[in-house]
């Protein structure tokens, strides 16, 4: 075989149109880039050409973006997890030093000690993304998109967390210790189970839906108090104030930490406001008859735009998605859509 | 010129898609300053990127992929390849993002990591492709005029589409057997059949590849010395 560099050879290549052993040879320079520097010097002239040429009409590459940004996202999930660990062990260090302090000090008869200060641990998950916890008993669970959840460090007693949005519980039974999640409505004791909780401050509901074991509701004001079996799904009107019950599916619930977006006979006025927090995006009705219209799907890792598309394929809806625009303070707003009714 | 603020808090950035999970302590100061950052050229680009900005990253992505993926497309000849190539190399850029340099060209840093991905993955493709070759070969009667004959890339595809044809059962017995070169035993035990049933499957995938081939040959549509033998 000829040992030598051959741009005819490469361009033939390049432009698909070349015989086995013009491929033989262009294998040899790819594996030995550094006895052909010619190689590289010719893909540079051609990267060049490249960047300086329009590229308009060709096949979107925005799917690769979204694979891009998720995998982005998640190494920054479990690096910061890892940083924060670091972070609440070390809080954790310093709370238990104080104790060995004021023990010495005792130790020495001399003075009183100032009051441990406990400190809270906040996770959030800004819309568009969704993330895992652990709490310090070992219970884990998932928060949803534009959620909050705030614990302290060390549980006391009785394990209380508050919840802001939507996450999916799994709590590790402790005979000794109850396991409470304050939202704005009501509490909900668990004693070791599988639950989803939805309180989002802008829905008009709380819904509360049991997977695994047994919870029990109890309102603010002691007005109500209700304990919950498997498979139901309660939800509190905040207009009407009243607790409704019903029987669901539960598992369909919780689909959304295992990245699944489930629509199941909704009326689009719902669908939209979990597709705006799953997106973050802004999504505007121009048709008030539309959010009635009813709809089943299930959604796996499918961009927004992907998601509008298969909806307008089953129903009259038209949409257009608008660039991403400044505000007045110079900061970037969120995607946003419009939707209307095609007009036939 | 465009304008963007962005607020910063402690290390709390408020760009839309970036995902915080933190730690509040009580009693610690939180303190809020404002930052006007301008991203019209390619260097305010980077430091965007620099600042872990995620509207810059986007506005490089959309400049750059399109170009990056034709360049990959041209030695790889695979779109998922070629795929593969963009996002790895966005990857980098984003992991490396702290150390960018805004002073010298950008084009020519992505050449330098595109560079690298191509011949990673071509590479990588070399050993399918010779396999390939090898299989296209066995049907040609003419060894030396195969191989100099320059519709190559298109016997690859149609090798390609060809195998896509075959039953399920039979394609992952031929792919495992010829392309990736186990032996009868192994793909026996992964796919709990006999070695007997393996061997009839490749057979009858060569029988089914050779006569296709020819059929083609026939029709004009692939070049005349292949199959004089036989």
């Amino acid at each position: 075989m000829k040992k030598n560099f051959d741009v005819h050879i490469l361009k033939r290549f390049s432009l698909g149109k070349y015989s086995y052993n013009d491929y033989a040879e262009v294998q040899q320079w790819f594996n030995q880039t550094k006895d052909f520097p010619e190689l590289k010097k010719e893909l540079s002239v051609e990267w060049e050409k490249l960047t300086r040429e329009e590229t308009a009409n060709k096949e979107s590459l925005h799917h690769i973006f979204e694979k891009i940004h998720y995998q982005i996202l998640l190494d920054q999930t479990s690096r910061e997890k890892k940083f924060n660990l670091l972070k609440f062990y070390r809080q954790v260090a310093a709370i238990l030093l104080i104790p060995v302090i004021a023990f010495l000090l005792y130790q020495l008869g001399r003075n009183e000690v100032a009051p441990v200060n406990t400190g809270w641990v906040e996770i959030t998950a800004p819309e568009g993304a969704r993330v895992e916890f652990f709490l310090p008993d070992s219970s884990s669970g998932w928060l949803n998109s534009g959620s909050k959840l705030k614990f302290p460090a060390v549980f006391e007693q009785n394990r209380k967390v508050q919840l802001l949005g939507e996450a999916y519980f799994n709590v590790k039974h402790l005979a000794e210790s109850d396991f409470i999640v304050d939202v704005s409505d009501f509490d909900v004791r668990v004693l070791g189970t599988k639950f989803n909780v939805a309180s989002y401050y802008n829905d008009t509901q709380t819904e509360v839906v049991l997977e695994e074991g047994r919870v029990e509701i109890n309102g603010k004001s002691g007005k109500f108090n209700y304990t919950m079996t498997p498979g139901k799904r309660a939800i509190f009107n905040r207009e009407l104030r009243v607790l409704n019950v019903e029987d669901v599916e539960a598992e369909r619930y919780s689909a959304w930490k295992d990245g699944y977006l489930v629509i199941d006979q909704e009326p689009l006025g719902q669908v939209l406001s979990r597709i705006e927090r799953w997106y973050n995006a802004e999504i505007v009705v121009e048709d008030e008859t539309l959010k009635s219209y009813r709809f089943k799907a299930t959604f796996k890792d499918e961009p927004l735009e992907e998601v509008l598309r298969l909806i307008a394929l089953t129903t009259p809806i038209k949409y257009r998605i608008d660039k991403r625009e400044l505000d007045t303070d110079g900061v970037v707003k969120k995607k946003k859509v419009y939707m209307k009714l095609k007009n036939n | 010129m465009r304008i963007v603020l962005f607020l910063e808090r402690n290390s709390f950035h408020f760009c839309s898609s970036v995902l915080n999970l933190q730690i509040f302590v009580p009693d610690i100061n939180l303190f809020t300053h404002l930052r006007i950052v301008r991203t019209n050229t390619e260097a305010e680009l980077i430091a965007g990127i620099k600042r872990n900005n995620h509207d810059s990253f986007q506005k490089i992505f959309e400049k750059y992929s399109q170009p990056l993926y034709s360049f990959a497309l041209s030695y790889l000849k695979s779109k998922e390849a070629a795929e593969d190539v963009v996002q790895e190399v966005f990857i980098k850029i984003w992991t490396n993002r702290k150390t960018l340099k805004t002073n010298t060209s950008f084009q020519s840093y992505i050449f330098t990591i595109a560079f690298n991905a191509v011949r990673k993955y071509f590479n990588k493709l070399a050993k399918v492709n010779t396999v390939k070759h090898d299989i296209l070969q066995s049907f040609s009667g003419n060894i030396e005029n195969f191989n100099n004959d320059s519709n190559f890339q298109l016997l690859l595809d149609k090798l390609d589409e060809l195998i896509e044809q075959m039953p399920e059962k039979r394609k992952q017995v031929f792919v495992k057997k010829k392309i990736e070169e186990k032996s009868l035993k192994e793909i026996a035990e992964e796919l709990s059949i006999t070695p007997k049933t393996v061997e009839y499957h490749i057979t009858e995938a060569m029988k089914f590849l050779k006569n296709e081939f020819e059929q083609l040959n026939v029709k004009g549509l692939i070049f005349f010395y292949l199959f004089i033998r036989n």
